[in-house]
C-alpha cells in the first residue's frame, strides 16, 4: 500500500516559494492549528480570530519568497499573526488605554488548579481582562515580547505596560480563584 | 505564592496554544482562498488577452508581409508586358505602309489601346486589326459609318482614319462596348464580303509576327528581370518566417508515452552564411499518465504524497480517523497546454543547395491551462477524482533543451520541411514541477522560394 511521505517545512516553503498554490495549501493546513492557537489568544471571538490567521497567511504567502529557509518559520508566522491581530485592535487597544489605567485590584492570589483549565476556559478568563491589558498579558507572557517593544508596538510608554500586565496578573488570579470559590473547588 | 501562581497560569496557557488543534482548516482554507486568489485570476486574462493579441498581431503581420511580396511580383510582370506591347509593332507598320491608308491610322488611338491592360491585349489586337480594315475600305458605306460613329458618340480626336473612327475609342468605353460589339459585328458582316483576301493574310502575318518575336522577348525579359528582382529580394531578405504543425510523444519517468500534437509560427533571423537564429511561439497540449504510485513518486515525489496528505487532511478536518480512512493514491493524470517560445541556433550544413540543419537551443513558456487530476482509492474499494486547474501559474525561462534535425523539399514557390525534434527537461514544469519532455516530428511551411 502507497504511504505518503512526510514533507518537512523547509520542502513545503520552497515548493510556495515557486508560487504553487497545492504547497500553499499544504503549508496552511500544517500550520493552521499552531495559526489559530495565536490568533485566537488575541481575538475577540472565533470568526475574528480566523480573519486575522487568513490575513496572516496571504502576507506569507507574498512574502514568503523573501523568507530565510535556514531559519525557523513557526517564528516568522507567529509574529505575523501577532501583527496582524494588533493591528487588527488597535483602535480598541488605544480607547482602552485612556479609560482603563485605574481599573486595578488588589487581590490576594493563591495557587489554584490551573492545569485543568482547556483553551475554552483560558480564552473566557481571557475575555474577562480589558482589551489592553489581554493584549499585553500575550504579548509579554506567552509570546515573549519585552516591555520596550511592547511600548513600541502599542504606541504607550513601556511603564504603563508593566503597569497594565501587572494588573492583568492580579485580574487572573481574582477571576479563578472566584471561578474555584463558585465550583467548590480547592484551592491549592 | 502570586509569581507560582501567574508562572502556572502562563505556562498552562502555552501548553494548551502551542498544541492547539482546530479541526476546521479545509473549510477556513475555502474562506481564505475567496480573498487570495481573486488577484491571480486576473493575471491569466491579461496574459490571454496579450497571448491572443500577439498572436493576431504575428499572423496579420506574416499575411501583409506575404500579400505585399505578391502584389510587389505581379506588378513588376505586368510593367514589363506593358513596356513591351507598348512597342511600335514593326510587322503591323510595315504592313500598314504597304496599304495605303493605314499610315492615316497611325495615331495616337493606338497607341493608347495598346498602353492598355495584358488582360486587353489580345483584344486591342483585334480591334485594331478591324481598325485597318475598315480604313483601308475606301467603298465604305458611309451611311453605315454615320451609324457607328452615332452609335459611339465619343468621337475621337485627331487626324485621318482615327479621327473619324469611332471604333478606337469604343473599346476603352466598357459602358458601351456592349452595344458597340453589336455596331462592330455589324461592320464586320458588312466590309466582310468586301475584304479581299489579303486583308486576312495580313492579318494573320502581323499578329503571327507580333505574337512570335514580341511575346518572346517579353516572356524572356519578364522571366530574367523576375528572377534577378526575386533573387535580389532573397539574397537581402534576413527574416523569414514561417508555420508549423507537430506530433509528439511526452515523456517522463514514471509515466505512459502519449501522443500530441502542437502548433505555432517560427521566424528565421540570418546571423551568419550559415547560421540562423530562429524564434517563435507555439501552443501545445502535454498528457502524463502516471498509472502505479510507485512510478509516480520516483518521477514527482513531492506530489504524490502531498496530494496523499492532502486528502487526509481534508478528512480528518471532518473528524474522519485518517490512519484507518486513508486514501491511496491510483492514478494521476496531467494534462498541460503550453505556450512556448523557443529560441534555437539553427546551422545548415549547404544553405546555397539545400535545408539540411542541425538546431539546438533553450524553451521558455508557461502554462495556459493545468489540470490535474488525481484518482484516489479507500480501503472501502471506493475511488474518488480529484481535480486541480491552475493557469499561467508562472513564466519557466529556459527551462527545456531543444535538439533537431531538419531536412526541406520544394512545395510550389515555398518549402516544406520535415523536422525530427527532442525536447529534454531540464527542470520541473508547471504548479506540480513535473520533469517531462517531448520527442517527434515538426511539419514545417517556409514563405520562401524553393531552392533551385
Amino acid at each position: 500500500m502507497h504511504q505518503p511521505r512526510r514533507i518537512d517545512d523547509e520542502e513545503l516553503i520552497s515548493h510556495c516559494k515557486t508560487g504553487s498554490l497545492k504547497y500553499q495549501e499544504l503549508l496552511y493546513k500544517q500550520f493552521y492549528g499552531y495559526a489559530m492557537g495565536i490568533g485566537l489568544r488575541y481575538s475577540l471571538n472565533r470568526d475574528d480570530a480566523l480573519e486575522v490567521v487568513n490575513d496572516a497567511f496571504i502576507k506569507v504567502f507574498k512574502a514568503i519568497h523573501n523568507f530565510q529557509s535556514d531559519k525557523p518559520f513557526k517564528a516568522w508566522l507567529r509574529t505575523i499573526i501577532v501583527n496582524t491581530a494588533i493591528d487588527r485592535r488597535r483602535k480598541e487597544l488605544k480607547f482602552q488605554l485612556h479609560v482603563e489605567v485605574d481599573d486595578g485590584m488588589q487581590v490576594s492570589g493563591g495557587v489554584t488548579a490551573v492545569e485543568s483549565l482547556g483553551a475554552g476556559d483560558i480564552l473566557k478568563l481571557m475575555m474577562q481582562l480589558p482589551a489592553i491589558q489581554h493584549a499585553i498579558f500575550n504579548l509579554y507572557e506567552i509570546d515573549g515580547y519585552n516591555h520596550d517593544e511592547i511600548a513600541g508596538m502599542l504606541n504607550i510608554p513601556s511603564s504603563s505596560s508593566r503597569v497594565y500586565l501587572s494588573r492583568a496578573k492580579e485580574k487572573l488570579r481574582t477571576l479563578l480563584r472566584t471561578e474555584d470559590q463558585n465550583d467548590g473547588r480547592t484551592v491549592r | 505564592m502570586d509569581e507560582q501562581f501567574d508562572k502556572n497560569i502562563t505556562d498552562r496557557v502555552k501548553e494548551v496554544f502551542e498544541n492547539y488543534e482546530d479541526p476546521f482548516a479545509h473549510d477556513s482554507w475555502l474562506r481564505l482562498r475567496e480573498k487570495f486568489p481573486e488577484k491571480r485570476r486576473r493575471r491569466p486574462v491579461a496574459w490571454w488577452w496579450l497571448g491572443t493579441a500577439a498572436a493576431l498581431l504575428l499572423f496579420f503581420g506574416i499575411v501583409l508581409l506575404l500579400n505585399k511580396e505578391n502584389v510587389q511580383t505581379k506588378k513588376l510582370a505586368f510593367k514589363k508586358i506593358n513596356t513591351i506591347k507598348a512597342e511600335p509593332p514593326r510587322s503591323l507598320k510595315e504592313h500598314g505602309e504597304k496599304n495605303n491608308d493605314l499610315n492615316a491610322g497611325d495615331n495616337p488611338v493606338n497607341e493608347e489601346k495598346v498602353a492598355g491592360t495584358g488582360a486587353h491585349s489580345e483584344r486591342k489586337i483585334t480591334t485594331r486589326k478591324r481598325t485597318i480594315t475598315a480604313g483601308q475600305n475606301k467603298a465604305f458605306d458611309q451611311q453605315q459609318h454615320g451609324q457607328l460613329a452615332n452609335a459611339v458618340q465619343r468621337p475621337v480626336p485627331g487626324n485621318g482614319f482615327g479621327k473619324n473612327n469611332p471604333l478606337t475609342k469604343e473599346v476603352a468605353d466598357s459602358a458601351n462596348r456592349p452595344a458597340i460589339k453589336t455596331q462592330k459585328e455589324q461592320l464586320a458582316e458588312n466590309v466582310r464580303p468586301k475584304m479581299a483576301a489579303a486583308n486576312d493574310s495580313a492579318k494573320h502575318t502581323t499578329l503571327q509576327s507580333q505574337k512570335s518575336i514580341n511575346s518572346m522577348f517579353a516572356q524572356d525579359q519578364q522571366l530574367s528581370k523576375s528572377n534577378h528582382a526575386e533573387k535580389q529580394k532573397n539574397d537581402t531578405k534576413k527574416v523569414r518566417f514561417g508555420v508549423y504543425a507537430a506530433t509528439y510523444f511526452n515523456y517522463a519517468k514514471g509515466s505512459d508515452n502519449q501522443v500530441n500534437i502542437g502548433a505555432g509560427f517560427t521566424s528565421d533571423i540570418s546571423l551568419a552564411k550559415n547560421l540562423k537564429l530562429v524564434t517563435g511561439v507555439s501552443i501545445g497540449q502535454n498528457s502524463l499518465n502516471y498509472s502505479s504510485p510507485a512510478s509516480f513518486n520516483a518521477a514527482v515525489p513531492a506530489s504524490a504524497s502531498l496530494l496523499t496528505a492532502a486528502a487526509s487532511s481534508h478528512y480528518s478536518s471532518f473528524g474522519i480517523n485518517v490512519n484507518t480512512a486513508s486514501p491511496t493514491l491510483k492514478n494521476y493524470n496531467a494534462s498541460l497546454v503550453g505556450l512556448d517560445i523557443p529560441v534555437n541556433l539553427k546551422y545548415a550544413f549547404d544553405p546555397q543547395k539545400s535545408d539540411t540543419y542541425i538546431l539546438a537551443g533553450l524553451s521558455s513558456g508557461t502554462f495556459i491551462n493545468e489540470t490535474y487530476t488525481s484518482q484516489y482509492s479507500y480501503p472501502a474499494q471506493q475511488t474518488q477524482d480529484q481535480v486541480s486547474h491552475s493557469s499561467f501559474n508562472g513564466f519557466y525561462f529556459a527551462k527545456t533543451l531543444n535538439l533537431a534535425l531538419g531536412t526541406g523539399f520544394n512545395m510550389g514557390k515555398n518549402r516544406i520541411i520535415v523536422e525530427p525534434f527532442l525536447k529534454y527537461p531540464l527542470d520541473g514544469l508547471g504548479v506540480q514541477q513535473l520533469r517531462f519532455g517531448a520527442g517527434g516530428i515538426n511539419l514545417k511551411f517556409n514563405f520562401q522560394p524553393a531552392k533551385k
